[in-house]
């Protein structure tokens, strides 16, 4: 037989590939021209100097101040009778310029934002402790959507927030590499609310701006928290971490004193929500966010708490953490009218398979009744078949959003 | 048959012991090495070790608007090839491997060493690449490298683990293939499997970090992490691990197939002709195989996105990524004209194929109304006044085929014009011996043309019933298609046991355009990857983790269609070139073809 030949052939060969090649990418390329061509980018955040109107800027203002991350409506409301602790907005555009003597509409309004505890409304207590925001044009983008509640806004903001130059940003450092302790100081201080009721009165000068003495908190002050002692069938025993982790998980089962500015002042049961523990609720804390919040309250009192080693866990059958019973297979499950149009959209030799998963489902919560929220529910857990092999497919905990800065 | 010269002292009578150790330790050291050299990048360039504090910047200065993303993705998307071939390749070779030890026929063998021999040259490029990637993320992106090093740095030595296992098991596996014979063989198979299941725990690995960019969970609302366990299953884990295990082994087939294509056409004998001619076949049937397979993991993975975040879903379908998902339709369909075309042309060296060939004039037509329906878009590219003139956005009639209830319906039924194309050339040069052929024929053609009418029928239907109960009825017309094939297939091995043969196959015999067919394949396959990798890449906007960290960079934002595509299409040339690159220098191992008889 021949001998192996390193022949020119193999050149050319090689030659007619990479021809080939490039002929059939620059094709599939060329299809990619003919498609419009557009480019998405990012939302921006807003331009002021391209704001053409007051519309644009009391538009964003209103974005502002009903902004989670804001967090004033958690106090104020427009028109809410349930929101108490803060002077409504509604008509506020009005009443504005009379509220302070010298001082006009629009002076008020962003004296009252940028420094809340220069003028506070009489029979509202002095509560509004947070951080100046660090952008003044977005203090006067609020105050226009203010003066637009009842008033007219001020014409003149228009050009003040184009003139007003970007401030310069302040480099943080990433909430991962936060420690526990700062990482709970952050939800206490910040997107936890805490401060709004309860005071963190210690020598730290820092944590004194955040309230005032003429004016005591609702709750019990935190600051002394892990010197703090509580009762326990009758007796005084100190507080600990799994103390600690159940007021948070059940605030109302064991009520310390101190409220209301008074040292042995009662606290009273139904102002704090029932519990942080439930997914369901929109006030649900995860055991990770709770043990940072524990590491940085015990760390006021100069104690280090690591919650991995106190394995703090609202399933640890120590805190009592009910599990949901499982109905029992004799309790008959019912179906909603609604629920059964749902059910009976699939093809009929599926129904009955369809039907005995989502009542598996149902027991497994203790419920004896398939709504179409319960059945949107069941369908969406249930599991591939290979889950258990391979992995769930899908999560309990998916994130409720929010950004990692 | 005469004995095939070498020019190396590799392999002929099997690597020596020491060489073997010294050659795993080598593997070691170049793992080794990527990783410390891509630590010592990081540190020398950051100041500061893997994972930083924060004081990393979160973005460094492009060299032009955009130029660091761009990097980063042909980096990655080339290293993503490199490494779906080298851990695809292995699971057909395996399987490739098992069917010579228990025949006894030396050819297959021999072919499973072939691919073997590819996936250890590429092991190395695979691994530089990996470790620019790394040097890339961590120097480029501190902020969104500093959040995945907090998720999942526990992990990373996990990771490195596999790698070094996967790395000695491979080389061991590879270099003892001319040892392990005869009774030992057993354990060389068994190092085979455990290179299989040492990859695949690598991929898996590397799946929980991508699913977890785009489909997050497990996390706190500020982003921080509450459960690890959340966080490495998330919602598209299981989609991506089955859809990228099967488009491995289908782009590695198609990757092993271009190379046969290319040793085929620059053969310079008839032996060389012969085997490439069959391991080309090989590597066409191994891709028909999984590809067969793959729309059902894609439509899953789609379905577990819309679970996950609806609008994610709406954005991917039917939003800023709708067009490319025209030119998704448009490689598949050319995918699947390629295969049929290379079977039919396959035909030709088989005595007796030319009782099949009128067949391939009515299975064209199908294919080509199915890819016209399968490209057919819902929204078309009009002016305003051709808008008016139409009535709406939508053609009045064809507008209908651009919903997924006519292309799902297309598309199995190309599964189905292919399955029917493999079976004509399975029984090509046979005759059948058994007194029943004619009703064994007239069954096969009952199922297939039930379940013709079954995926007609619920495609039909689909237009008529809300998209919940379309998507869960469209797992019958898979069923149907996957049914038929399997079905037919029993059918024609028990007819066609001891079956005349009309004529040897002319292995070697094959138009040189059928080659180009191969080639096309491989290269259109890898197309696709890229377009796809791109979508799901870019199904997080302008996040670096979907709605948990943003990516406020200069190169935030999504490409025009053009760019994206030509940025593909680079990558492709550049993995192309690599890789023939890594197969001449793999030229220099060759093997004794003694016994190999195609």
């Amino acid at each position: 037989m021949s001998e192996v030949q390193t022949s020119s052939g193999d050149r050319f060969v090689v030659l007619k590939l990479m021809g080939f090649l490039l002929v059939v990418c620059g094709f599939f390329t060329g299809v990619g021209f003919y498609f419009p061509q557009k480019t998405n980018a990012p939302p921006a955040p807003p331009d002021y100097k391209k704001m053409k109107n007051m519309d644009e800027l009391v538009r964003y203002g209103k974005d502002l101040a009903f902004s989670p991350g804001m967090g004033c409506t958690s106090c104020h409301g427009v028109g809410d009778p349930s929101k108490t602790r803060c002077p409504d907005w509604d008509g506020v555009g009005q009443r504005a310029g009379s509220r302070k003597p010298g001082l006009s509409a629009t002076d008020y309004l962003f004296e009252s934002v940028s420094k809340p505890s220069a003028f506070v409304v009489e029979g509202f207590g002095d509560i509004m402790k947070v951080p100046p925001m660090p952008d003044q044009r977005d203090v006067y983008a609020m105050v226009s959507y203010l003066q637009s509640l009842g008033g007219k806004p001020d014409e003149t903001l228009l050009e003040k927030v184009k003139s007003m130059p970007a401030p310069a940003r302040k480099k943080e450092k990433p909430i991962w590499a936060l420690t526990p302790e700062e990482h709970g100081e952050k939800i206490v201080k910040e997107y936890g609310g805490c401060i709004n009721c309860h005071a963190i009165d210690n020598d730290d000068p820092a944590n004194k701006a955040t309230y005032d003495p003429n004016f005591p908190k609702t709750g019990p002050s935190l600051s002394k928290i892990a010197q703090r002692q509580h009762k326990e069938d009758g007796k005084l025993v100190d507080n600990d971490a799994k103390y600690l982790f159940e007021s948070i998980r059940e605030p109302d089962k064991v009520l310390a004193k101190g409220c209301n500015g008074a040292e042995d002042g009662p606290c009273f049961g139904g102002v704090m929500p029932k519990t942080f523990a439930d997914p369901a609720e929109a006030v649900y804390m995860s055991e990770t966010y709770v043990a940072d919040i524990a590491a940085y309250l015990w760390s006021l009192s100069g104690k280090k708490l690591d919650p991995k080693k106190a394995k703090l866990s609202f399933e640890n059958p120590d805190l009592g953490q009910p599990k949901p019973k499982t109905l029992a297979n004799s309790v008959k499950v019912r179906w909603t009218p609604e629920a059964v149009v749902m059910l009976n959209n699939n093809v009929p030799f599926a129904r009955p398979m369809i039907q005995s998963s989502v009542e598996r489902f149902a027991r497994r919560q203790g419920l004896s009744r398939v709504t179409p929220a319960l059945y949107e529910e069941a369908r969406a857990h249930r599991r591939p078949p290979f889950a258990s092999m391979l992995g769930t497919g899908k999560t309990q905990g998916k994130t409720q959003g929010g950004e990692a800065r | 048959m005469s004995q095939h010269a070498h020019n190396d002292s590799h392999a002929h009578h099997g690597h020596s012991l020491a060489h073997i150790f010294l050659d795993v330790l080598l593997g070691i050291f170049k793992v080794a090495a990527t990783i410390g050299l891509a630590w010592v990048a990081i540190k020398y360039i950051n100041g500061t070790p893997m994972g930083g504090s924060g004081t990393v910047p979160d973005y460094r200065d492009p060299l032009f608007p955009g130029s660091n993303r761009f990097i980063m993705w042909m980096l990655g998307e080339i290293h993503l090839m490199l490494a779906a071939f080298m851990l695809g390749v292995p699971l057909f070779s395996i399987i490739v491997e098992i069917i010579g030890w228990r025949t006894g026929d030396k050819k297959f063998d021999y072919l499973a060493w072939e691919f073997t021999k590819l996936v250890s040259t590429a092991s190395l490029w695979t691994g530089i690449l990996g470790g620019g990637l790394l040097v890339g993320f961590f120097t480029l992106y501190g902020k969104y490298s500093g959040y995945m090093w907090y998720i999942f740095g526990g992990s990373a030595g996990w990771y490195v683990g596999l790698l070094v296992t996967a790395i000695v098991i491979t080389h061991l596996y590879f270099l003892s293939w001319d040892r392990l014979t005869g009774k030992l063989k057993v354990l060389h198979v068994l190092l085979g499997v455990l290179t299989n299941v040492a990859g695949t725990a690598i991929i898996f690995m590397a799946d929980a970090w991508i699913g977890f960019a785009f489909t997050p969970a497990g996390l706190n609302p500020d982003g921080t992490l509450n459960s690890f366990k959340e966080a490495f299953l998330t919602y598209s884990w299981n989609p991506l691990n089955i859809h990228r295990l099967i488009a491995n082994v289908a782009f590695g087939g198609g990757v092993a197939g271009a190379y046969a294509a290319y040793k085929f056409l620059s053969a310079s004998n008839e032996q060389d002709r012969r085997f490439y001619d069959w391991m080309g076949y090989i590597g066409n049937f191994i891709m028909i195989s999984a590809m067969m397979f793959l729309p059902f993991a894609g439509y899953y993975l789609a379905r577990e996105i819309y679970m996950y975040n609806e609008q994610m879903g709406v954005s991917m379908m039917g939003g800023v990524f709708s067009y490319l998902w025209i030119m998704q339709a448009m490689l598949i369909g050319a995918l699947f004209l390629g295969m049929n075309f290379y079977l039919w042309l396959s035909m030709g060296k088989i005595p007796g194929g030319e009782r099949y060939k009128g067949h391939s004039a009515w299975l064209l037509v199908i294919l080509i109304l199915c890819y016209a329906v399968w490209v057919t878009p819902r929204s078309l590219i009009l002016t305003n006044e051709e808008i008016r003139i139409m009535g709406g956005q939508f053609h009045p009639k064809l507008g209908l085929l651009g919903v997924m209830a006519a292309k799902i319906t297309a598309v199995m039924v190309m599964i189905w014009v292919t399955s029917i194309s493999f079976l004509f050339y399975r029984r090509a040069n046979k005759v059948p011996i058994v007194s029943w052929a004619v009703m064994g024929n007239f069954i096969q053609a009952f199922i297939l043309i039930a379940s013709f009418a079954i995926i007609i029928g619920v495609g039909i239907r689909g237009y008529f019933v809300p998209s919940q109960v379309r998507v869960n009825e469209s797992v019958f017309q898979a069923i149907a298609v996957v049914a038929a094939f399997f079905l037919c297939t029993w059918v024609d091995s028990i007819m066609y046991a001891g079956a005349k043969s009309v004529g040897k196959i002319r292995w070697g015999e094959m138009a040189g355009r059928s080659q180009y067919a191969l080639v096309f394949l491989a290269v259109a396959f890898t197309w696709l990857m890229g377009l796809m990798g791109y979508i799901r890449s870019g199904l997080r906007q302008f996040d670096h983790v979907y709605g948990v960290l943003p990516d406020k960079s200069a190169g935030a934002f999504l490409p025009q269609y053009g760019t994206a595509t030509i940025t593909i299409s680079v990558t492709v040339l550049l993995f192309f070139m690599l890789i023939g690159m890594i197969f001449k220098s793999g030229e220099k191992m060759q093997r004794s073809k003694e016994g190999v008889h195609v």
